[in-house]
């Protein structure tokens, strides 16, 4: 028995080493092509390698929103504080049981109005359309029936009148110049499908007119962590996997789209939780199959600042429902791993998402079991187990670091001596224990998949304050 | 223990990562102050030359000779970019030190060309910003910014492309375009082309003769691109529009941007060519049938109200959007247009009643916004 144990535990240990390598590569790699690019990225800026907002093109914003009555009004606000010229705002209401709508036209003057929608992706019925022209764009709001965040969008899609769409969530606020450099790839490339933005919690800045005026780390811990958390996960797979045209997810919180392309590929999918992942998995696919031309781009200059849940358990239901969603899309497009058709996206990519994401936590909780069988049966190097365990935590806590001040530094944030001290600590302390307590929530995310699969859970929400 | 050496490699690594990240930021708090030190000099060194000048002798060499030494750097170009902006180009003895400048310029242009396309792109930012053309002929360095076209930093091509607008020279820019759709395989971006010759600085009817002459020269997308901009710029060329609409071996990507013109600027021997492409109902050819539509807009008649109205009736989405704006824009009432219309033709009457819904709160949208432009002027 004994033996058999010892014979299993050698495997583990073998898969483990093997799987903590690649890890610790990927890692590797990815920060530091990230930074490096960052740098350069910074540079170029400094030297006016970039297209003068004198160049641009028409942008549909769209802002899914269902029961937002606390963050939309803030949320259109800085929309209309954007610096770019032709854009519209499009606020699709998916059946709120709050005041959104309400508040809607309250704050925006919004008139109900008949307008023909010309549906060329499946969505729920409209119920009412509204629209103002009061501001420097026009917004409209459009309420349906109630049909998912993928079924928002598609209604988005279909009010839409300008070729390109971003889709922005209603809790989110855009920095002034956002728009401006999403659609860069897109001038510089026509080939370019999609474009994602960069993502970044905004409990504890303050923003006023679209720009940060002063940047604290956020008061609660929590939201702190994840702060690292955004930065290490932009940085790191991101920019590398934009090397080779290989992004398959781009933050349903901020991305921008070609309408004729995602109209082609059939719009969003209402039957996914990750309707994000699933659309630029599928825009990969449609593609190639159809031998068309085509980039996904990632640009970390274009900055979307985020809600993050401040309460653990706001943020177990945020990271479920990712779980989730990631599986799904996974599934339904598991015929591109390993599939030469689809070149670095299937050999790389989604092997990336695969082991590493989609799997990661199984493994870990694997590896906690096996380790505490180890001690239990006396088979355990126990000082040998600690420093390994010391060189993981100080190896993720520097990346994280890096990352960190890479992403503060690059785009001009000034940091308190607090905050670094905080960042510090609580870089430690996110791979110790954050990750675990995730790792433990993504594993049970899956267990009753069949009956909450199209269970959303509630976020709180906090106001978000705009000057 | 080769896992523990790889992880204690990269730990390293990582370490020196973040030590460069603190370095650089201490680098970045004491850069802006650098470049504010490095203007002061430049600008110390320019007004005792600009002194020299007002009392009607010539900058020293030994200046032009230090700029030569000192802007090959690009850091001492970025400050010497700040001077510039603060000196007056409407004083004499400031447009004759920019003269004089030239062969440093020039000089500048052969260093910045052989440099990395980041430098290259941000002198070519220098030259046209600055607008360095008002006070120097500058033949060479025309030519040697038709050498930065061939860089492979998009940013260095539209720059340079700029900086050649600049200059106002239509056989140059044309030039130009030539070398950068061989250079883009035709592909660069419309748009691009298109904004950037907006920012020629000579005589555009020139340009556009030099540009049309070329024409069959460009790529589909440059002529594109090229018709946009005789759009957005001059209504002298209905003509060459209506002949390059007439003309079916013309690819129909062209046609629409001529269609577009016409509209823009209604032109009366367009008018049955355009009446006839709205009532198009082929459902191959429905683009015509929309883009005709918008054009129309600009004329009136009973004709184009009737052809608006059939086209009202279009099975495509597109045309009835363009024809019930182009049907709002004639200023007729809601009761007279809906009375054009079929009893059972809803597609089209929602269409028409939302054109109509739309011009309602447009027009309450500028009594909103003339009311407080109003009291504030009673206030004054």
């Amino acid at each position: 028995m004994r033996d058999a144990i010892q014979w299993f535990l050698l495997c583990v240990e073998f898969f483990f080493i093997l799987y903590m390598i690649g890890y610790a590569s990927f890692l590797f790699l990815s920060v530091t092509v990230g930074s490096s690019e960052l740098y350069a990225a910074k540079r170029r800026n400094l030297l006016k390698n970039e297209l003068a907002d004198d160049y641009f093109i028409p942008v549909s914003v769209i802002v899914p929103a269902h029961n937002e009555g606390v963050t939309i009004e803030a949320t259109v606000r800085s929309l209309l504080q954007l610096e770019y010229r032709l854009y519209e705002i499009i606020v699709v209401d998916d059946g709120s049981t709050d005041d959104t709508v309400e508040l809607m036209c309250k704050h925006f003057h919004m008139q109900r109005i008949e307008r023909p929608i010309q549906r060329r992706i499946p969505c729920q019925q409209e119920t009412a359309v509204y629209e103002s022209l009061s501001y420097k764009v026009p917004i409209t709001l459009v309420c349906k029936k109630n049909g998912g965040k993928a079924d928002a969008l598609n209604m988005g899609v279909n009010v839409s009148r300008y070729p390109y769409f971003l889709c922005l969530d209603a809790d989110s606020v855009l920095q002034y110049d956002s728009l401006e450099k999403i659609v860069r790839p897109v001038l510089e490339d026509s080939d370019v499908v999609a474009v994602g933005g960069t993502v970044r919690p905004c409990n504890g800045a303050e923003i006023e007119n679209g720009r940060v005026v002063r940047y604290r780390m956020p008061r609660r811990l929590l939201a702190c962590m994840q702060v690292l958390e955004y930065d290490r996960s932009f940085l790191a797979s991101r920019i590398l996997f934009d090397k080779f045209n290989g992004n398959i997810i781009i933050s349903g919180a901020f991305g921008l789209f070609l309408k004729s392309a995602v109209i082609a590929a059939g719009g969003y999918d209402t039957a996914t939780m990750g309707e994000d992942m699933e659309l630029v998995v599928k825009l990969h696919v449609f593609c190639r199959e159809n031998h068309r031309r085509y980039r996904i781009r990632y640009v970390s200059d274009a900055i979307c600042w985020t809600q993050v849940p401040e309460r653990l358990r706001d943020l177990c239901r945020q990271r479920r429902r990712w779980h989730i969603g990631l599986f799904q899309s996974m599934m339904k497009h598991r015929h591109i791993l390993g599939n030469p058709r689809y070149g670095l996206v299937g050999f790389v990519s989604y092997f990336y998402f695969l082991i590493y994401e989609l799997f990661s936590p199984y493994i870990e909780v694997f590896g906690v079991l096996t380790t505490l069988l180890a001690f239990a049966v006396d088979l355990i190097n126990v000082p040998f187990m600690v420093l390994f365990f010391f060189i993981y935590v100080v190896y993720a806590a520097v990346l994280s670091l890096t990352a960190f001040f890479a992403r503060v530094h690059t785009i001009d944030l000034r940091l308190y001596p607090s905050d670094i001290f905080k960042a510090v600590g609580l870089c430690i302390f996110e791979v110790t224990c954050l990750r675990f307590i995730l790792a433990w929530v993504r594993m049970a995310a899956l267990i009753g998949y069949r009956r909450k699969k199209h269970h959303w859970g509630r976020i709180e929400r906090q106001k978000i304050e705009f000057k | 223990m080769g896992a523990e050496v790889l992880l204690y490699g990269y730990g390293l690594v990582c370490i020196s990562m973040l030590v460069f990240n603190l370095l650089y930021m201490a680098h970045l708090h004491t850069d802006d102050r650098r470049r504010v030190h490095r203007t002061d000099w430049f600008r110390r060194q320019a007004t005792s030359q600009l002194e020299t000048i007002r009392s009607g002798g010539q900058a020293s060499p030994r200046h032009w000779q230090m700029l030569r030494r000192r802007l090959a750097r690009v850091s001492h170009l970025l400050a010497f970019d700040r001077l510039l902006d603060e000196l007056d180009g409407r004083d004499p003895a400031v447009r004759l030190y920019i003269q004089q400048f030239e062969p440093v310029c020039l000089d500048l242009a052969r260093v910045y060309l052989r440099r990395e396309n980041t430098q290259a792109a941000y002198f070519c930012h220098f030259l046209y910003r600055h607008q360095l053309q008002r006070f120097m002929p500058a033949e060479q360095i025309q030519q040697l910014l038709l050498s930065y076209l061939q860089k492979d930093s998009l940013y260095c091509r539209v720059n340079a492309l700029k900086a050649l607008c600049t200059f106002g020279n239509p056989s140059v820019v044309t030039d130009a375009l030539l070398r950068l759709q061989n250079r883009d395989e035709g592909q660069i971006r419309e748009k691009l082309v298109t904004e950037t010759l907006r920012s020629y600085t000579g005589d555009s009817d020139a340009l556009i003769a030099q540009l049309l002459q070329s024409f069959d020269r460009f790529s589909l997308h440059v002529q594109r691109a090229i018709l946009d901009y005789i759009r957005f710029t001059s209504g002298n060329y209905c003509n060459q529009m209506l002949a390059l609409l007439q003309d079916d071996s013309r690819n129909k990507e062209l046609h629409f941007p001529a269609i577009r013109y016409l509209g823009r600027y209604p032109y009366e021997p367009a008018r049955a060519l355009l009446l006839r492409l709205a009532r198009d109902d082929d459902p191959v050819r429905w683009e015509y049938a929309a883009v005709s539509a918008a054009a129309l807009a600009g004329y009136t008649g009973q004709d184009v109200q009737e052809a608006l109205v059939q086209a009202l009736q279009s099975p495509n989405w597109y045309v009835r959007y363009n024809a019930s704006a182009s049907l709002e824009r004639q200023g007729l009432s809601y009761e007279s247009l809906l009375g054009r219309l079929r009893a059972d033709d809803r597609y089209a009457r929602e269409m028409l009643t939302y054109r109509l819904e739309q011009r309602r709160l447009e027009q309450q949208a500028q009594t909103a916004n003339a009311q407080p432009a109003r009291r504030e002027a009673a206030t004054v």
